[in-house]
C-alpha cells in the first residue's frame, strides 16, 4: 500500500482538476460517462470481469446490482452509495454524489495503478537486464575459477612430481655417497691388503734370494772368477791397506773434515755476503745522515720533542758507529743499535718526505693565490705596458734623429751658425785631436805585431812541410815492411772473419767461388751433379774419382777443381750439405732477442759457404 | 761446422774417454778405439759376445765391456793392448756393471739384485755387498770419487749405505723414511745426498754425508710425484721435476722451495722468445749447393699474437707410467740455465733463466725431443729429435744443421766432447762426429745472419 501511494502522489493535484471536469460532464450525460468508464476499465480488467460486467446489470436487476456495489464498496472502505435513511422502513435512496465520488476515486486509483504498473515493469526490465549481466559475469567468473582450479591442480601435480624426483635424486645421492664410502673403504682395505701382500711377497722374495744366494755362491761356482793377465798398480801408486780400526777412524776423520770444509766454505760465503750487505747498509746510513743533517737544526726548534730526541739519538749513534771497528763486530751486539738507528732515521726521512709532500699539495691547492706566481692578466698587462714604452722610445729616437739631421743640414748651409757652433765645439775638437794621436800610436803598435805574426806563420809553414815529408817517408817504409811480410792476406783480411772455414786456404776458395755461385744453382744441370757429388763422397774417398765428378760441376772454374783436389788430402772430412732448415722465431711483438729467421749453411768438402734465405 | 765421415755402430755404444783423447765405439762384438782428432783407429778389441755396455775408467786407461746375456765383463787396457781381463759372474748372472771412481775396481750387480760384487784389478780381493735395491738409480758416487752411496732394501725397509771407495769400508748406514725409494744422487760438492721416493708419493729427502737428515720436502699428496731430479753444478739448487708438469727449485740453505716453473701449453708472456721449427718447401735457385730433401727449409711463422700455444699430447692416464710430467731436466755447466722437457708437450724444450728465475726461451720442434745435452764449456744446448737434424741453442739464438750423408741419418742420441768443440751424433747403427766452429767464427756467423733478417 505504501508503494502504491508514493507512485500516485505526483499527479494528485492535476488529477483533481480532471475529476472536476468529469463531474461537469457527467452532469450532462451520465450514459456517456458510464460507457467511458466501461471503456476505461475494460483495458486493464480481465475479460472475465468484462463479460461479467456486461452481464452484471440489466434492466431488471438495477436495484440488486446497486446494492451489491454498495456492499462491495463499503467493504473496501468507500462511503455508502445510499443516502442516510431516517428509518428502517423507508427505502434507501441512491446518493448520486457518493456514487460519482466513488467512481472518481476508483478512476484515480486505476490511473495510479497503471502508472505504478508501468514503473514496476520498467524496473522489472532493468532488473532483468541486470540479472542477465550478473549471470553472465557469474558464469564467466565460474569459468575462470574452473580454469584456475584446473591450473592449480596441474601445478600441484607438477610439484608433486618434482618432489618425487627430488626425493629420488636425494636417494640416488645418498646411494652414491654410500657407494663412494664403500669404494673408499674398499680402496683402503685393498691398499692395506696390497701393502701386506707386498711385504709378504718381499719377504718370500728375500727368502728366495737368500736361498738362491746360498745355492749360487756356496757351490763354489768355478765360473765365477776373474781371469786377468796381471794385476795392475793402483792409480795413486799406493798399495792397498788392511781394514782396521785405524782406517775406520781415519775415514771418519776424513768425512768430518770434508763436512767441516764444506761448512767453512759456506760460512765464508755467508760472511762475505754479510760484509757486502753491511757495506751497503753503512753507505746508506751515511747518506741518510748527510741528507738529514743540514735540516737538523731547523726542525729541532719547531718540531715536537719526540722527533727532536730521535734526532739527537741519531747524532749520538752517528758518532758511535762512525768507527769502522763497530762494523767488524759480530752482529749480535751491533744489530740492535744498528736496526734501531736505521729505523729512527728512516722514520725521520719518512716524516720529512711526507711533510714535503704536504707542502707540495698545499702549493698545488693555493697555486693561483701565491705571491710568487704571476697571474696571466698581470703578465699581459705588463707586456702591453712594455710594448708601449718601446714604441715611445722608438718615436723619441726618430725625432732625435730628425732633429740631428736638420741641425747638420743647417750647419752645412749656414756659415754663421757654424761659426757660432765652432765656438763651443772647440773644446771638443781639442779632445778629439788628443784621441787621434793616441789612436795613431796604437796603430803603429798593431802593425808591428802583425809583422811579427806573419814571420812566425812563414816559419810554421816551413816546419810543417818538413814534417810531412818525414811522415811520407815513414809511411812508405812501413808499407814496404807490411807488404814484405804477407801480401796474400792483405786482400782477404775481411773474409777471414766472415767465414768459418778450417783454414785460410778455404777462405780463398770461397772468395773465388762466390761470384759464380748463383748461375750454378739456377741452372738445372748443376743440382744433379751435386747429388752425384754428395753421394759419391762418403762412399768413395779416392781423389781421382772425386775429381771427375767434380769437374763436371765447375767447368768454368778451374781453380775450384784444383783446390778441391788439394783439399781431398784431408782424409776424415767428408762433405756435408747442410740445412735449408730455418729457425723461425715466432715473431712476437716485443721479443727482444736477436732473432734470425733464416739460416742455411751449406758445407762442401771442407770449405764453408753460407747463404741466407731472404 | 764440419762433419766426419759416418762410422758403424751398434746399440748406441759410443763414448769419449774422460780425458777427451779417445773415442770408443762398439760394432757388434768389436770395440774400436779412435783418436779424437784424427779419427784413426788406435786399438781394436774383440769381445766374446755382442757388447751391451761400455764404460771408460776415470783415468782413461781401461775400458769395460759388459755382455749381460753371458754374464761376462771384459776389460781392455789402452796402454797394453795385450793385457786382458775377463770377469765371469757365472750362474749368478749380471744386470749392471760399472767402474769405481779410482778405475781399479769393477762393481757388478748380479741378477735379481742378489749382491754387488766388487772386483779389484790390483789385488785378488773380491768384496760383496748384499741387499742392493733394485731401483732406477741405486748407486751413486761423489764427484771427487771418495764416497759411494748405495740404496738397499732389507726387511721391507729402505736403507742407504755410504762406503769409502778407497777401501770399501762402510762409513754410514741409515734407514730412510721412504715407502719405496727410487733414486739417490749426490750433490756435486759431495756433502748432501738427495733421496727420492717412488712416483706414488711426492717425497724428497736430503741427507748429510754423515747420515743426518737435513730436510724433507713434499709438494703435494695423493698424486703421482717425482719424475726427475737434477742438482745444479754449483750444488746451490736442486731441481725436482714431477708428474704435475712443474719443476720446483730447492735452495741449499734452507732446503725450501724458491720457485716453481710451470709448463703450460700456452705461453702468454710476449717477452719470451719461442723458436718454432717450421717446414717449408725448398726455394730453388737460392741455395748454391742446395740439393735439399723436399721437406727441408722453413719459413717464419706469421703469428704476431701475444699468445703462443704448443702442441700437446693427450696422456693416457689409465696406463702405468703416463706420458705426463717433467721427464728430463739438465742444468747448464755454469748453472745459469735449466733445460726441461714436459712429457706431454714432447716437442718442446724449455730453457729457464736461473739467475732471474724465469722462463727464457722455448724451442718447439717438429717431432718429439729425444735427447738434449749441454755443452760442457758454455751455455749451449744440443738437441736431437730422431730426425736427420741437429739443433743448437745458445742465448744468442738457435740454429739447425742437417747431418750430411746418404739417406737420412736419424740422430737418436748425442754426446759432447769434453772441450765442447765437437760431439758425437748417434743413430741406430751409425755415428759421426760433428766439429763446431770456434767461438769467434760462431759470433761472426750469428752477426751475418742477424744482419739479413
Amino acid at each position: 500500500m505504501g508503494d502504491w501511494m508514493t507512485v500516485t502522489d505526483p499527479g494528485l493535484s492535476s488529477e483533481s482538476k480532471t475529476i472536476s471536469q468529469y463531474t461537469s460532464e457527467t452532469k450532462m450525460s451520465p450514459s456517456s460517462l458510464y460507457s467511458q468508464q466501461v471503456l476505461c476499465s475494460s483495458i486493464p480488467l480481465s475479460k472475465n470481469v468484462h463479460s461479467f460486467f456486461s452481464a452484471f446489470c440489466t434492466e431488471d436487476n438495477v436495484e440488486q446490482s446497486i446494492s451489491y456495489l454498495d456492499q462491495e464498496l463499503t467493504t473496501f472502505g468507500f462511503p455508502s452509495l445510499y443516502e442516510e435513511s431516517k428509518g428502517k422502513e423507508t427505502k434507501r435512496e441512491l446518493n448520486i454524489v457518493a456514487v460519482l465520488n466513488c467512481m472518481n476515486e476508483l478512476l484515480v486509483l486505476q490511473r495510479k495503478n497503471l502508472l505504478a504498473q508501468e514503473n514496476v515493469e520498467t524496473q522489472n526490465l532493468k532488473l532483468g537486464s541486470d540479472m542477465d549481466h550478473l549471470q553472465s559475469c557469474y558464469s564467466k567468473l565460474k569459468e575462470q575459477l574452473e580454469t584456475s582450479r584446473r591450473e592449480m591442480i596441474g601445478l600441484q601435480e607438477r610439484d608433486r612430481q618434482l618432489q618425487c624426483k627430488n626425493r629420488n635424486l636425494h636417494q640416488l645421492l645418498k646411494n652414491e655417497k654410500d657407494e663412494v664410502q664403500k669404494l673408499q673403504n674398499i680402496i683402503a682395505s685393498r691398499a692395506t691388503q696390497y701393502n701386506h701382500d707386498m711385504k709378504r711377497k718381499e719377504r718370500e722374495y728375500n727368502k728366495l734370494k737368500e736361498r738362491l744366494h746360498q745355492l749360487v755362491m756356496n757351490k763354489k761356482d768355478k765360473k765365477i772368477a776373474m781371469d786377468i793377465l796381471n794385476y795392475v798398480g793402483r792409480a795413486d801408486g799406493k798399495r792397498g791397506s788392511w781394514r782396521t780400526g785405524k782406517t775406520e777412524a781415519r775415514n771418519e776423520d776424513e768425512m768430518y773434515k770434508i763436512l767441516l770444509n764444506d761448512y767453512e766454505y759456506r760460512q765464508k760465503q755467508i760472511l762475505m755476503e754479510n760484509a757486502e750487505l753491511k757495506k751497503v747498509l753503512q753507505q746508506m746510513k751515511k747518506e741518510m745522515i748527510s741528507l738529514l743533517s743540514p735540516q737538523k737544526k731547523k726542525p729541532r726548534e719547531r718540531v715536537d720533542d719526540s722527533t727532536g730526541t730521535v734526532i739527537s739519538d741519531v747524532e749520538e749513534d752517528a758518532g758511535e758507529l762512525s768507527r769502522e771497528s763497530m762494523w767488524d763486530l759480530s752482529c749480535e751486539t751491533v744489530r740492535e743499535q744498528l736496526t734501531n738507528s736505521i729505523r729512527k732515521q728512516w722514520r725521520i726521512l719518512k716524516s720529512h718526505v711526507e711533510k714535503l709532500d704536504n707542502q707540495v699539495s698545499k702549493v698545488h691547492l693555493e697555486g693561483f693565490n701565491d705571491e710568487d706566481v704571476i697571474s696571466r692578466q698581470d703578465h699581459e698587462q705588463e707586456t702591453e705596458k712594455l710594448e708601449l714604452e718601446i714604441q715611445q722610445c722608438k718615436e723619441m729616437i726618430k725625432t732625435q734623429q730628425q732633429l740631428l739631421q736638420q741641425q747638420l743640414a743647417t750647419a752645412c748651409d749656414d756659415d754663421t751658425t757654424s761659426l757660432l757652433r765652432d765656438c763651443y765645439l772647440l773644446e771638443e775638437k781639442e779632445r778629439l785631436k788628443e784621441e787621434w794621436t793616441l789612436f795613431k800610436e796604437q796603430k803603429k803598435n798593431f802593425e808591428r805585431e802583425r809583422r811579427s805574426f806573419t814571420e812566425a806563420a812563414i816559419r810554421l809553414g816551413l816546419e810543417r812541410k818538413a814534417f810531412e815529408e818525414e811522415r811520407a817517408s815513414w809511411l812508405k817504409q812501413q808499407f814496404l815492411n807490411m807488404t814484405t811480410f804477407d801480401h796474400q792476406n792483405s786482400e782477404n783480411v775481411k773474409l777471414f772473419s766472415a767465414f768459418s772455414g778450417s783454414s785460410d786456404w778455404d777462405n780463398l776458395i770461397v772468395h773465388s767461388r762466390q761470384p759464380q755461385k748463383k748461375p750454378h744453382s739456377v741452372s738445372n744441370g748443376s743440382p744433379v751433379c751435386m747429388s752425384k757429388l754428395t753421394k759419391s763422397l762418403p762412399a768413395s774417398p779416392s781423389t781421382t774419382d772425386f775429381c771427375q765428378t767434380r769437374s763436371c760441376v765447375s767447368e768454368h772454374s778451374s781453380i775450384n777443381v784444383l783446390n778441391i783436389t788439394a783439399e781431398e788430402i784431408k782424409p776424415n772430412q767428408v762433405g756435408g750439405e747442410c740445412t735449408n732448415q730455418k729457425w723461425s722465431v715466432a715473431s712476437r711483438p716485443g721479443s727482444q732477442e736477436g732473432c734470425y729467421s733464416g739460416c742455411s749453411l751449406s758445407y762442401t768438402n771442407s770449405h764453408v759457404e753460407k747463404d741466407d734465405l731472404p | 761446422m764440419n762433419f766426419s765421415e759416418v762410422f758403424k755402430l751398434s746399440s748406441l755404444l759410443c763414448k769419449f774417454s774422460p780425458d777427451g783423447k779417445y773415442l770408443a765405439s762398439c760394432v757388434q762384438y768389436r770395440l774400436v778405439v779412435r783418436d779424437v782428432n784424427t779419427l784413426q783407429i788406435l786399438q781394436l778389441y774383440t769381445c766374446l759376445d755382442q757388447i751391451q755396455h761400455i764404460e771408460w775408467s776415470a783415468d782413461s786407461l781401461f775400458i769395460l765391456c759388459a755382455m749381460y746375456k753371458r754374464g761376462l765383463v771384459q776389460v781392455w787396457s789402452l796402454e797394453q793392448p795385450e793385457w786382458h781381463c775377463k770377469i765371469d759372474e757365472g750362474s749368478a748372472g749380471l744386470v749392471a756393471s760399472c767402474w769405481s771412481p779410482d778405475g781399479r775396481h769393477i762393481l757388478n750387480t748380479t741378477e735379481f739384485h742378489l749382491r754387488i760384487t766388487v772386483w779389484s784389478l790390483c789385488t785378488k780381493s773380491v768384496s760383496y755387498i748384499k741387499y742392493p735395491k733394485a731401483c732406477l738409480q741405486g748407486i751413486t758416487f761423489t764427484r771427487d770419487g771418495r764416497y759411494m752411496a748405495l740404496a738397499e732394501r732389507r726387511d721391507c725397509k729402505d736403507y742407504v749405505s755410504i762406503f769409502v771407495c778407497s777401501d770399501w769400508q762402510l762409513l754410514r748406514h741409515f734407514d730412510t723414511d721412504t715407502q719405496d725409494l727410487t733414486g739417490i744422487e749426490w750433490a756435486p760438492n759431495g756433502c748432501v745426498l738427495a733421496v727420492w721416493d717412488t712416483c706414488l708419493e711426492y717425497k724428497i729427502l736430503l741427507y748429510s754425508l754423515d747420515g743426518r737428515l737435513l730436510s724433507a720436502y713434499s709438494a703435494y699428496e695423493w698424486s703421482l710425484g717425482i719424475k726427475s731430479v737434477a742438482w745444479s753444478p754449483s750444488s746451490q739448487f736442486l731441481a725436482v721435476g714431477s708428474y704435475d708438469g712443474k719443476v720446483r727449485i730447492l735452495n741449499h740453505v734452507t732446503w725450501k722451495m724458491i720457485t716453481e716453473f710451470g709448463h703450460p701449453a700456452t705461453i702468454n708472456n710476449p717477452k719470451i722468445v719461442v723458436y718454432k721449427e717450421a717446414e717449408k718447401s725448398p726455394q730453388l735457385g737460392l741455395g748454391c749447393l742446395s740439393f735439399p730433401p723436399p721437406r727441408a727449409g722453413a719459413g717464419p711463422l706469421p703469428s704476431s699474437e701475444s699468445k703462443f700455444s704448443l702442441q700437446t699430447l693427450k696422456p693416457v692416464t689409465d696406463r702405468a707410467n703416463p706420458k705426463i710430467g717433467i721427464g728430463m731436466l739438465a742444468f747448464s755447466p755454469d748453472s745459469y740455465f735449466l733445460a726441461t722437457r714436459n712429457d706431454n708437450i714432447p716437442n718442446a724444450v724449455w730453457v729457464w733463466d736461473i739467475q732471474k728465475l724465469r722462463l727464457f726461451a722455448v724451442l718447439e720442434q717438429l717431432s718429439p725431443v729425444r735427447a738434449f745435452q749441454w755443452d760442457p764449456q758454455q751455455p749451449r744446448l744440443a738437441i736431437c729429435t730422431g730426425g736427420s737434424r741437429l739443433y743448437l741453442w745458445s742465448p744468442a739464438g738457435c740454429m739447425s744443421v742437417q747431418v750430411p750423408g746418404e739417406g737420412d741419418f736419424a740422430v737418436l742420441s748425442l754426446c759432447w766432447h769434453l772441450s765442447g768443440d765437437s760431439m758425437a751424433l748417434l743413430s741406430k747403427d751409425h755415428f759421426c762426429l760433428c766439429f763446431l766452429e770456434t767461438e769467434a767464427a760462431v759470433g761472426t756467423a750469428c752477426r751475418q745472419l742477424g744482419g739479413h733478417t
